[in-house]
């Protein structure tokens, strides 16, 4: 309650202290790029309600110690988009997330905005959490790899949706820069982070369902971003809560047990060059019974590179482009030990032939030691189509 | 051409799937044949993880069935625990090579003058599970304790062979006595078969010839990976379908999965994986030094414990019938002096003796330990003068006289180790 009582002060605090109340061009500076409202299906919405989404798939071929594995085909995602201006100030926004065919089918995101003020929005339902940008923006015709960066997956567990509720907003202070925040109060994770994965999981510590909270203590997530005039954006995020089953009908059954995120991501473009990384640090405390088996602190980054090589390289596509693009994973799944890290170069030429299509060619080489730290190579050559609808 | 192309939307058309086309192929095509790119295959003689020569194609279904499920990481949603030392087989036995000290076993107990070992049962013992799923209380060596052994996970390859040797073969090199005087003995342990074994009464006073396990307390290697998915990793089986709990506490908050939590078919899939994993190949064995090692070895009497090759009997598994396996072991129990003394007594070995453990893959085992290898039953040391100096006891002769070589000769001999 201390930390809603605390948003609520800071965000009417905020809009006290008069911030500029202009009108920013906003359709040139989305809230979050690549975020909820920065989708091709929403640029020429007609009617309350709009559909759309996006499609994935690929073609792999995986390496490893010298043993080729085979193709293989995968439809990897199928995600319908549903939005609904329920009114000028009153919006609705969802995925519904087919993955892997129909393995995964999930209710990404299902949430409504209250837009009161540019500065000042709230926001309910099963929502991104903000913890690090790609989280927040991971389309797959967004990505520029077949693959997402491995510390949004293994460390920060993309996608993380939890139910929540909190608020949302940009400040101006000077000029075009911008500021934008999002704090929201959501229900954490779950003892899945110990209890369902191979050691210490955030990614299985994600909640399967959107129900009640496992311990009836809600985490904080958070984001705070800076976008300076002259482009590119840096953010800031946490994601921190209690994760155990420590309550059960008000009695104490354990000791209550946080896992906190710390995020930073960058981006920036520089005429045909995008770059843009993330780095994230995860704090886990674990059970007495544990500690030297499963991991207390995990981290790990990304940099990335982007070159538009030719715009209009298909005539009959005036807006494609063929770009290339390169970059460095890494992880360390327990910075405890000297193993347990995991290292991955790609490389890859997109084709662009809209905007909101890519075909994308990869290849990727991975570096993986074990708790030991012995090391094993594994390569994959892929080939993916995304697009928008 | 390209630019004629460029002109109409038909050559565009073209020229879109030409790009693409060349792209896929150029990546496909051209980067398979790159083998640095993607990734080379390690050397056979510096690899454990191979499959013996001689597997049917059905063999290996089922080769590969076991060793995925040897691979198989069990969370606690999957029945890992209540009680656990690690969360898979392959923890304790990274690509089949012996353990990491880090994850090495311990096992407790009560050692007293004039009365039964006690492995103090009603503390959890023999076998120390220091994990435990949250919320479950591990188990804790008790103050009775006196004896504590620390073992590492032994390694994997070639126990289809071991398992393979007639009893007949084994029990000739006993010497109990020392009948030969030469300071060395070799006895059996013979051992009460599990029930889940389901075995008539045994050859030697109802008892069967053990050979697996740091003081040969296994006979079969069913009985051992039964064992070791119970006590090490808290997975039930058919064979042993009741969970391992904490005595102090009781199976009250044990873990939810339905027992068994693994089948017999699962088990007996992973028995054949260890059955028909290759032993190691010999590397440098043309090498001079080496040659000199070999005959050193055999000069100084190690090779009276560590018998280069005993050879099998007949077997239902085609390809370990009748072959002579190359393992430096006579699999029989030494008393191997104070050094190496456990205090531990585990059957009817005592807490000075061991089995002579197999010397094959002694030369590569650092390839799955992260670079640095670990010598004797605790990985202690990484150094092979130190693992001979440790040797006294029934090895006390031969130890003294590999320290009364020339550094030439102990150079010669420590390569012919690490040639096996």
């Amino acid at each position: 309650m201390r930390i809603l009582a605390l948003t609520f002060a800071i965000a009417f605090t905020s809009c006290s202290f008069g911030f500029p109340q202009g009108e920013p061009d906003t359709a040139q500076k989305p809230f979050v790029k690549g975020g909820i409202y920065d989708k091709p299906y929403l640029i020429r919405p007609s009617g309350r309600l709009a559909i759309g989404g996006y499609a994935e798939m690929l073609l792999r071929s995986d390496y490893e110690a010298g043993i080729h594995e085979g193709y293989s085909f995968e439809a990897r995602r199928f995600n319908i988009f549903l939005f609904s201006s329920i009114s000028d100030l009153i919006k609705l926004t969802s995925e519904l997330e087919f993955e892997h065919g129909t393995e995964e089918i999930k209710l990404e995101m299902a949430l409504v905005d209250l837009q009161f003020r540019e500065e000042f929005n709230l926001r309910g339902g099963i929502l991104l959490s903000p913890v690090g940008k790609f989280n927040l923006a991971h389309d797959s015709p967004k990505n520029e790899f077949v693959d997402r960066p491995l510390v949004s997956t293994r460390i920060i567990p993309a996608t993380l949706s939890e139910a929540g509720l909190g608020f949302y907003g940009s400040f101006y202070p000077a000029g075009e820069n911008r500021l934008t925040y999002e704090t929201y109060l959501v229900n954490g994770l779950t003892d899945g982070v110990v209890l369902a994965g191979d050691g210490t999981s955030l990614p299985d510590g994600r909640p399967e369902a959107f129900e009640e909270d496992n311990n009836g203590s809600p985490a904080f997530s958070g984001r705070l971003a800076f976008s300076p005039e002259f482009g590119g954006e840096l953010g800031l995020s946490i994601h921190t809560g209690r994760y155990n089953t420590y309550k059960v009908e008000a009695q104490e059954v354990d000791e209550p047990r946080t896992a906190t995120l710390l995020a930073l991501d960058a981006e920036y473009e520089i005429k045909r060059l995008t770059l843009q990384g993330e780095i994230a640090r995860a704090s886990i405390e674990i059970p007495p019974s544990l500690v030297g088996l499963f991991a207390e602190k995990q981290w790990g980054f990304y940099g990335q590179a982007l070159y538009n090589l030719f715009d209009r390289f298909l005539p009959m596509f005036p807006q494609s482009v063929l770009a290339i693009v390169t970059r460095y994973d890494y992880v360390d799944l327990d910075a405890d030990i000297e193993g347990a890290d995991l290292q991955r170069f790609s490389f890859g030429v997109n084709l662009r032939p809209v905007p909101e299509t890519v075909l994308k060619l990869d290849y990727l080489h991975n570096w993986e030691f074990d708790r030991i730290n012995n090391e094993t190579r594994s390569a994959a050559l892929q080939f993916g189509i995304a697009t928008y609808f | 051409m390209a630019a004629f192309l460029r002109k109409t939307s038909l050559g565009s058309s073209l020229l879109l799937a030409f790009v693409v086309f060349c792209a896929v192929a150029t990546l496909l095509g051209g980067l398979s044949g790159c083998q640095k790119l993607l990734t080379e295959a390690p050397q056979p003689e510096e690899s454990l993880d191979a499959p013996i020569d001689g597997l049917t194609p059905e063999q290996l279904g089922i080769f590969a069935r076991g060793d995925e499920a040897f691979s198989e990481v069990f969370t606690f949603e999957t029945g890992l625990g209540p009680l656990f030392n690690n969360t898979a087989c392959e923890r304790c036995h990274v690509g089949d090579g012996r353990g990491h000290p880090s994850v090495n076993l311990k096992r407790f107990g009560r050692n007293s003058v004039g009365v039964p070992f006690d492995n103090l049962e009603q503390y959890g013992g023999p076998q120390l599970q220091e994990r435990s799923m949250p919320g479950y209380p591990a188990e804790v060596i008790p103050a009775e304790a006196n004896a504590i052994s620390e073992r590492g996970g032994p390694l994997v390859v070639g126990l289809g062979l071991i398992e393979a040797i007639t009893d007949a073969t084994i029990l000739a090199n006993v010497d109990s006595l020392d009948a030969d005087s030469n300071g060395i003995s070799g006895r059996p342990q013979f051992i009460d078969p599990p029930e889940f074994l389901n075995l008539p009464s045994g050859p030697y006073g109802g008892k069967y010839l053990g050979r697996f396990g740091r003081k040969a307390g296994a006979i079969s290697l069913l009985q051992q990976t039964v064992n070791a998915y119970h006590q090490d990793i808290g997975i039930t089986t058919d064979f042993r379908p009741v969970e391992n709990f904490n005595p102090l506490v009781g199976g009250a908050g044990g873990d939810p999965v339905p027992d068994p939590e693994l089948s017999a078919g699962t088990v007996n899939d992973v028995v054949f994986y260890l059955q028909t994993l290759r032993p190691p190949l010999r590397r440098n064995i043309g090498d001079p030094q080496v040659k000199r090692g070999d005959s050193l070895f055999s000069a100084i009497l190690c090779a009276r414990c560590h018998v280069p090759a005993l050879n099998t009997g007949p077997h239902p598994i085609a390809a370990l019938s009748n072959k002579t396996a190359n393992l430096y072991s006579d699999l029989l129990l030494h008393d191997m002096g104070p050094d190496l003394a456990d205090n531990f007594v585990e059957g009817e070995a005592s807490g000075t003796e061991w089995r002579t453990t197999p010397l094959w893959g002694l030369g590569i085992i650092e390839t799955v330990l992260g670079g640095k290898p670990f010598f004797l039953h605790d990985g202690r040391t990484s150094d092979l003068r130190e693992v001979i100096q440790f040797h006294k006891g029934e090895a006390d002769s031969s130890r003294r006289l590999f320290f009364q070589l020339s550094p030439a000769d102990q150079e010669a001999l420590l390569k012919f180790l690490k040639s096996l």
